[in-house]
């Protein structure tokens, strides 16, 4: 028993030293408390995602959070005036100028004065510096975006020196871009958006410099707070890998870039995977901000509502289905009509909008009056109200009971009158995607017939979802828990949602049935995207609305909803914005404190 | 005893071997693109990023290489959780917080459980017993997720007695710990009832043996043939099971520091397992195999210290 006890005893002095060891800090500057007594500005908000880096090069995720701390010559804001987002100068001195008409020589002006948050100046070698080691082809970051200059996919190949890239610091504050052959940017705003992504948001040269492995394969910047030089307007003060990040605005001067854009002295970001964790913490008055799709929240004042950019609705293998009677577009037809989607959105999704288009419902598209600043709400232009399907208005509710029956009626004769039996596969991954799976199979099975048009559910894990509708399995005949991230100011350009090197449609997961309009919808991308049509906003607009007409008339992909999310806020903190911007969400960072 | 150790660890380095060849093909047989990039990346970058990795070349290929790595001690590097960050590092910096919270829990766990059942046996068939019963077995059949989240809501949130989440402290001060209550106490739970119920069946059973008999008309005291002899007696299957026990609260601690915010290494295999961070996934797979390895290791020998009857491999020639 004395031998035991001996053990125990060892035990749990090993206990003690593994709790001494784990209390070192990972900064000096312990994390104050939450303060809110005093008079600091303190925004206080949870992250469901690890924090996985402060390398604005690796980041897969958390886009704005790091470019609070890391500054890109451009960024997008929120502009209460015209109650728009828009891209402004940070460390550029102004918009960029084109050298001629081609658009493909572009001069970047930096600003001076900047510096990083330990007194290093920033200047245009700076950001020549960022942009060869992002690109650098032995690092192989995952933000690398220099296949738009000329000679950047050779430099990626590591088939060129920097030096023949076109990028280049010409003197201390003059930035030369040169755009690959079929590049060139529309306009301004597209050079912004170039380089206002995060991944071109400026390195510490030194600090990098010295986190690159010997072998030059791999870099730890940004992996600590040690291994990080923040350049932007706020500073990480404090760092828990995994559960805290702290971040506190500069005094500096270098460090006084949109200063009068962003609004709180310190924000503390908590890392809460657990969505019911995250909406205790708001009623307990712990964080300023949450997002509560739950249903017990239906009823609570103050929702705001944030529309995502995903469009979501079930595939169709119209390609090499079980039953043939799925390559028959009149069943396709017959699907796209018979669902009612208000009905599923208010049943599984009430914080979401339903959606009968292919592109989402608030997609806006440059105004071919004035392109480069003005925007037109795209399913308000005559080009899309056109849209017919079969020769049938789109609507957005796209409910046509008697208009499904008809198509299922043809497609049931010509396929010799015989029951059929699909199985639907659904993500396994939340308890929504079975209950939208089941509601899709009610009411389908119910309007056809279940002795006619019999739908097997059959649960699929998350991760292998997308491999088995990929082009290369097709192992499916509905899938219904997928869609397609739709971009909200260029729709046209989003569609492609599937190229993976060449730019086609038909590449991954969806096929457009016929031939001829898989060539035209090819055609048209290529001349929006690339070539003569690039700068036409009028053509651009034409065959943005063709493109989606092709698409509906294939009907492989029939939409039903637009994800939404409902945000609720404390009273400490008023968002400027009452409906949420899809990429910029509700601007916390410009919110006023109440 | 030291040639009896040493075939257990040659053993354990087999065991070791065998699990990281299957975790290695099981992980890379996962479905899916294990660098998740867009289907919009330039394919030159793509390309870059796929023979960094050796991601390019068959997977026999790439298991020699992870193999040479592991034999240098290198465990690569993570993808995605901690990208750039070397997965020895990642593991170190989560490793802290795990132990932290299982060490508390392993020795709130002992004493408790301990008491549990030797009051249990003592009392046995009494109400105690019965009402004792039935909360073990209630506690055995109650995942401890469940029991995290009724906690947090009835005493966390509704009660406000204990805060939500961890707090955001580096350093262990009572806020810290206080704040580490209701996990512990998660995690705690189910191996309580385990000892109890473990150490009430043995004890009820040694109660009931003539040297129990002998004892007290040796004249000792009821509380001295407990302690002195049946307790001693009734531990020696405990120590193996308290063993085991730990590495159940480790792999427990999976959903409950999702819960309670904790940054651990459970929390961090779940990132890198849906993140298809292979390497770091392997990296922390290896570890706990590890412990286990060692838990078990450790099992059989505690037997011997425990009970001097109780002699391992060779000796039993001697």
């Amino acid at each position: 028993m004395k031998k035991a006890m001996r053990l125990v005893a060892m035990l749990l002095a090993c206990a003690m030293v593994f709790t001494a060891c784990s209390s070192a800090p990972a900064s000096s500057e312990a994390p104050e408390s939450t303060g809110t007594e005093t008079t600091e500005k303190v925004l206080r908000l949870t992250h469901p995602d690890i924090i996985e880096t402060l390398n604005p090069q690796t980041t897969a995720t958390n886009y704005e959070l790091l470019l609070d701390m890391n500054a890109s010559l451009f960024r997008e804001i929120y502009n209460p005036e015209t109650g728009k987002t828009q891209f402004v100068p940070r460390l550029a001195a102004g918009v960029p100028e084109a050298k001629d008409e081609t658009n493909k020589v572009w001069t970047i002006k930096v600003a001076e004065g900047y510096t990083f948050v330990d007194g290093t100046p920033i200047d245009a070698h700076t950001v020549e510096y960022t942009m060869k080691v992002l690109n650098d082809p032995k690092l192989a970051n995952r933000n690398s975006n220099a296949s738009d200059m000329m000679n950047g996919a050779a430099y990626l190949a590591g088939e060129c020196e920097w030096s023949e890239v076109g990028f280049k610091a010409i003197d201390d504050y003059t930035i030369e871009l040169t755009y690959a052959d079929d590049y060139e940017p529309e306009n301004a705003l597209n050079v912004m958006e170039y380089l206002g992504w995060v991944g071109a948001c400026i390195v510490h040269p030194e600090m990098y410099e010295s986190c690159i492995s010997e072998d030059g394969m791999s870099c730890t910047y940004g992996s600590s707070l040690d291994t990080f030089v923040a350049s932007a307007l706020y500073y990480p003060s404090d760092l828990i890998q995994g559960q805290y990040l702290e971040l506190t605005r500069r005094t500096d001067e270098g460090g006084q870039m949109q200063a009068d854009i962003f609004t709180p002295d310190r924000v503390e970001y908590q890392c809460v995977t657990d969505a019911n964790t995250q909406v205790q913490m708001f009623e307990q008055g712990l964080i300023d901000a949450v997002v509560a799709n739950q249903a017990q929240y239906d009823e609570y004042p103050g929702a705001r509502i944030q529309l995502r950019a995903d469009n979501m609705g079930f595939y169709i293998n119209g390609e090499k289905p079980s039953n043939d009677i799925l390559k028959d577009v009149n069943m396709r037809y017959a699907l796209y009509w018979g669902i009612d989607r208000e009905a599923i959105v208010k049943a599984v999704y009430p914080t979401s909008v339903a959606s009968a288009y292919q592109y989402l419902t608030i997609a806006t598209m440059p105004d071919p009056a004035d392109p480069e600043n003005a925007k037109l709400h795209y399913r308000s232009t005559p080009e899309a109200q056109a849209i017919r399907i079969d020769g049938h208005e789109v609507t957005q509710a796209g409910y046509d009971k008697e208009l499904a029956l008809d198509y299922f009626e043809k497609a049931y004769a010509a396929n010799g009158g015989q029951p059929v039996k699909v199985t639907a596969i659904y993500s396994d991954s939340s308890d929504a995607y079975k209950e939208f799976a089941e509601v899709l199979q009610s009411q389908i099975q119910e309007l056809f017939g279940a002795d006619r048009f019999a739908i097997e559910l059959q649960a699929c894990p998350s991760a292998t979802i997308y491999t088995e509708i990929s082009r290369e399995v097709m192992n499916f005949d509905l899938c219904f828990s997928c869609g397609w991230y739709n971009s909200a100011d260029y729709p046209w350009n989003n569609t492609n949602w599937v190229y993976s090197g060449p730019y086609t449609y038909n590449t991954q997961y969806c096929y457009i049935q016929s031939e001829a309009a898989r060539e035209e919808w090819d055609e048209l991308f290529y001349r929006s995207a690339l070539y003569e049509d690039k700068r036409d906003a009028q053509k651009k607009l034409e065959n943005c609305a063709r493109m989606e007409e092709i698409l509906l008339n294939d009907a492989c992909f029939i939409p039903v909803y637009n994800r939404g999310y409902r945000w609720f806020f404390s009273d400490r903190i008023d968002p400027l914005l009452q409906e949420g911007d899809i990429d910029l969400e509700f601007c916390l960072m410009q919110a006023k404190f109440n | 005893m030291l040639r009896y150790t040493l075939q257990r660890l040659v053993a354990a380095c087999f065991t070791m071997l065998v699990i990281i060849v299957v975790v290695f093909f099981v992980l890379h047989s996962m479905p899916g693109d294990i660098l998740d990039l867009s289907p919009k990346l330039d394919p030159a970058i793509r390309q870059a990023m796929l023979s960094k990795y050796h991601l390019d070349e068959p997977l026999i290929v790439q298991f020699g290489y992870t193999m040479r790595d592991y034999l240098h001690l290198d465990f690569g590097y993570s993808l995605k959780v901690r990208p750039g960050v070397p997965v020895f590092d990642v593991i170190l910096e989560r490793l802290a917080i795990t132990i932290q919270l299982n060490y508390f829990a392993a020795f709130f766990i002992l004493p408790v459980g301990m008491i549990f059942g030797i009051t249990m046996a003592i009392k046995k068939d009494s109400l105690y017993d019965v009402i004792a019963s039935s909360v073990v077995i209630l506690l055995i059949s109650v995942p401890s997720f469940v029991l995290a989240a009724v906690m947090q809501y009835y005493l966390g949130f509704k009660l406000e007695w204990f805060p939500l989440v961890l707090a955001t402290e580096h350093k262990l001060t009572w806020t810290k710990f206080y704040s580490m209550i209701m996990p512990i106490l998660a995690l705690s739970f189910g191996s309580i009832a385990s000892i109890a119920r473990t150490l009430r069946a043995e004890l009820a059973e040694v109660l009931t043996m003539d040297f129990m008999l002998l004892a007290k008309a040796k004249g000792l005291t009821y509380g001295q043939t407990i302690t002195g002899h049946a307790l001693r007696n009734a531990c020696v299957p405990l120590s193996a099971t308290f063993l085991y026990l730990f590495l159940g609260v480790l792999s427990s601690s999976l959903v409950i520091e999702q819960i309670f915010g904790v940054p651990g290494l459970s929390k961090t295999m779940i990132s890198a397992i849906n993140g298809k961070d292979h390497w770091l996934t392997m990296g922390i797979v290896i570890f706990y195999v590890m412990i286990g390895l060692l838990m078990a290791i450790l099992a059989d020998l505690s037997y011997g210290v425990i009970d001097p009857r109780i002699r391992m491999g060779g000796k039993k020639d001697e």
